[in-house]
């Protein structure tokens, strides 16, 4: 068999706690960053996760299209899920150096206030939690 | 919209005096995998049982794929798969004769995929059905129903009493089905890690009455914890519902199904995993206070997707 | 679901194979070797007038009796043998038909396959009685043969009418089909052998005793007594008893006017009192006539006679078989309610 090799192997954490969908958009992100993944290259198709881990194929068409939707990934009409040629996230990334310049005075004025780096993570999960709309 | 896989309306199914599943209203969508959870004994193989017309209902009604199920119906059991929670086979039969008994009692058979599912699992053919280890037992069984090509697969605990490779052999096996054929799925499991994995749709069974029935995503959008300190006895916000509580000396827990997004300061927020959703609905069952209070269609939400 | 239905079988009914060309080699050589015997010891003219052979030939005579003698020693158990094993059968086939499938929990996997619980079951009936024809039939030539051969005695006679004609494979029909529905009820291939086997028994035993003299016209002998005297012995020999090689289903005494028909067991019993209570002390031989006289009723053997044979094996055998259609076509009715 010729088969050839996928451009990313997916891993699947149940007891994290993190839905399945978003581990498989962390991962591919994560890869796009560390330079694994590059415009051009072809996701593995939704057969072929299904046979790398054990999950659902809706959620991982699921996942492609956040991707998508993320600006990370195309859909090709019969062809399967690229990561586009210039992905979004350098265009993101300059606007991440700000958010992380903003992070980090407000961390500074945290701090001073006494809270440590758990206290920190909680607030930022809860306000997060608070904004997220809960019906689409 | 499409026709429901599983539609049940007040379905009631008793054994001598005690009831197996009580008033059970349900709609599964199509193209779900879907997943039954409820502690033993709270009616999940009884539902399936009568979807595939091995059993009768004591009261309501039943529909698979539109239809009546039923022993003589044979045109809606041709498009079900049905795994049974034991696995059973004949003993002394052979791999390949029990695939020439699916042949002769299947009109769709696809003795192809058959072979290759097996030969994939290092399963020989001609290995005797009793010589083999339970997870293989199982990967023969489950082989059984998925070359029946049918359009919906009824699994009882498919991967129940399985070591973690089998297992994971076996849901695999199931996904590039659902993935290939698009295979609608309702599967029961004990099994919490297996829901998050592979299920999309849940219902939850807990004393014999349904609690619970959703899209996933939805069920882990809708739930969220709310703390705060016990000696403010904040309100809680409209429109949430409470699952569970725990009270420690301190302050006071509460998982709640939200319908609108909670803009409440006095509140902690925290977001559940799905497993600590199910536990809530299944201790929900356990405490006659809380079902009383909210009923068992409080967080049911019909076939909607 | 013709070859399911047969690999389901094929061990117990190839068992059952091999048991039956034993058996068949057996009988077949024995019953050339009997009816050899048989044929020397006319061809010698062993049969004497009274005294048993004559005298010229005594020691051939002697060596073919007993060689005859052994030779028919195990007669009852070959007899019993062929019977049995259609029956038996009949009992194993039955109870692999259902009550095995759901004691095994293998009807769940059979019952959800694209086929009706109707074509589940009809097909492994009509499978199953291929077997017992299969086995059955070449039994019930030779044994019919046999029984022929080595001039068991009476045809009709209770003490091999079971065993003979087509008889075996009839009650192994329907013990398979009276299996068949004990199982659906019991679920349990352990009750369901002992609870088919008591029923069997007592199914042959009421066929036997209340329901095949009915079958066929019973024939009357009117049984006379001549009084013997030799010396200091007076006897009475009975005259116009029922020919030899009938099955004598009545032996006593009834009204003068009874005719054919069968008394009743009270009838029986009032008819022996009062011929009993006709004297007072024991009645004597040498009484009897004047006795019968008095009462109005007469010493009487009803009988079924030797040529009705392949009447009654007929009308018995339809009897059998219409018992098991019945139990066939209320299996097929109980099994489509039957939980798995």
């Amino acid at each position: 068999m010729s088969e050839k090799q996928p451009s990313i192997q997916f891993r699947l954490d149940p007891r994290s706690g993190v839905a399945p969908y978003r581990q498989l958009i962390e991962q591919v992100r994560q890869a796009v960053e560390l330079g694994r993944l590059r415009g051009g290259d072809q996701l593995p198709s939704v057969r072929e996760v299904v046979t790398q881990v054990t999950i659902n194929p809706n959620t991982v068409h699921r996942a492609y299209r956040e991707l998508e939707h993320l600006g990370l990934a195309e859909g090709r009409l019969g062809l399967g899920t690229f990561i586009i040629d210039n992905p979004l996230h350098l265009a993101t990334n300059a606007g991440r150096k700000e958010l992380a310049r903003s992070l980090q005075e407000w961390t500074r004025l945290a701090r001073a206030a006494g809270l440590d780096g758990d206290d920190m993570l909680d607030l930022l999960r809860q306000t997060f939690n608070r904004d997220e709309h809960v019906l689409s | 919209m499409t026709t429901p896989v599983l539609e049940t309306v007040g379905l009631a199914k008793r054994f001598g005096r005690k009831w197996a599943l009580r008033d059970c209203t349900l709609s599964i969508p199509s193209g779900k995998v879907a997943a039954l959870v409820g502690p033993n004994g709270a009616g999940k193989s009884t539902l399936l049982r009568m979807a595939v017309g091995l059993s009768r209902p004591t009261a309501g009604t039943i529909k698979v794929l539109g239809e009546l199920p039923g022993h003589e119906n044979a045109t809606l059991l041709q498009r079900i798969g049905y795994l049974d929670q034991e696995r059973p086979l004949y003993r002394g039969f052979r791999v390949d004769e029990m695939f020439r008994f699916g042949q002769g009692a299947n009109p769709m058979w696809n003795m192809e995929l058959a072979h290759s599912y097996v030969d994939q699992l290092g399963i020989s053919l001609r290995d005797q059905v009793n010589n083999l280890s339970s997870g293989q037992q199982a990967q023969v069984a489950l082989t059984m129903c998925l070359a029946k090509q049918p359009e919906l697969l009824i699994l009882d605990e498919p991967a129940a009493a399985l070591d973690p490779i089998a297992r994971e052999d076996l849901l695999r096996l199931l996904m590039r089905q659902v993935a290939e054929r698009g295979t609608t799925v309702v599967l029961s499991t004990h099994a919490l890690g297996d829901v998050g994995s592979i299920c999309d749709y849940l219902v939850i069974l807990s004393h014999s009455s349904v609690v619970l029935a959703d899209d996933m995503e939805f069920v882990v959008e809708s739930h969220r914890f709310l703390s705060a300190s016990s000696s403010i006895s904040p309100t809680l916000p409209d429109g949430v519902t409470v699952i569970d509580t725990r009270t420690s000396s301190r302050d006071v827990t509460h998982l709640v199904r939200m319908a609108l997004p909670i803009v409440d300061d006095t509140w902690q927020i925290t977001e559940p995993t799905l497993d600590e959703i199910i536990m809530a609905y299944l201790r929900l069952g356990t405490s006659s206070v809380a079902s009383e209070a909210h009923g068992p269609h409080a967080a049911t939400r019909g076939g909607i997707s | 679901m013709t070859w399911m239905a047969w690999r389901l079988q094929r061990s117990v009914f190839l068992l059952f194979v091999v048991m039956a060309v034993v058996l068949i080699g057996f009988v077949i050589a024995n019953g050339l070797h009997t009816e050899s015997l048989l044929h020397q010891w006319n061809s010698a003219t062993c049969y004497g007038t009274r005294h048993g052979y004559i005298t010229k030939s005594q020691v051939q005579c002697g060596t073919i009796f007993h060689q005859f003698a052994q030779s028919t020693t195990y007669d009852r158990y070959f007899a019993m043998a062929g019977g049995l094993l259609c029956g038996v059968l009949g009992l194993l086939l039955g109870v692999n038909l259902v009550a095995s499938e759901i004691d095994r929990k293998t009807v769940r996997t059979a019952w959800t396959q694209s086929i009706t619980r109707t074509r589940w079951l009809s097909s492994k009936i009509i499978v199953s009685l291929g077997s017992l024809l299969a086995v059955g039939l070449p039994l019930c030539f030779t044994h019919t043969w046999w029984i022929g051969a080595v001039n068991y005695g009476s045809r009709v006679a209770p003490n091999a009418f079971a065993y003979d004609g087509w008889m075996p494979l009839m009650i192994g029909v329907f013990a398979f089909a009276l299996t068949t529905v004990i199982g659906v009820l019991l679920r349990r291939p352990g009750w369901t052998i002992a609870a088919a086997l008591i029923a069997m028994v007592l199914v042959m035993w009421t066929m036997q005793g209340e329901v095949r003299a009915n079958l066929v016209p019973l024939r009357t002998a009117v049984v006379g007594t001549t009084i013997v005297t030799k010396g200091d012995f007076t006897g009475a020999i009975p005259t116009h008893v029922a020919p030899k090689n009938s099955w004598i289903v009545f032996q006593g005494y009834e009204p003068l006017n009874s005719g054919n028909a069968l008394l009743t067991r009270g009838e029986e019993t009032r008819w022996g009192n009062e011929m009993n209570r006709c004297e007072t002390g024991p009645i004597s031989q040498s009484q009897v006539p004047a006795c019968q006289h008095k009462l109005g009723l007469r010493d009487v053997q009803l009988y079924v006679a030797n040529n009705e044979f392949w009447t009654l094996q007929l009308r018995e055998g339809a009897i059998y078989l219409a018992g098991a259609a019945f139990l066939f076509e209320l299996s097929l009715l109980l099994v489509r309610r039957t939980k798995a």
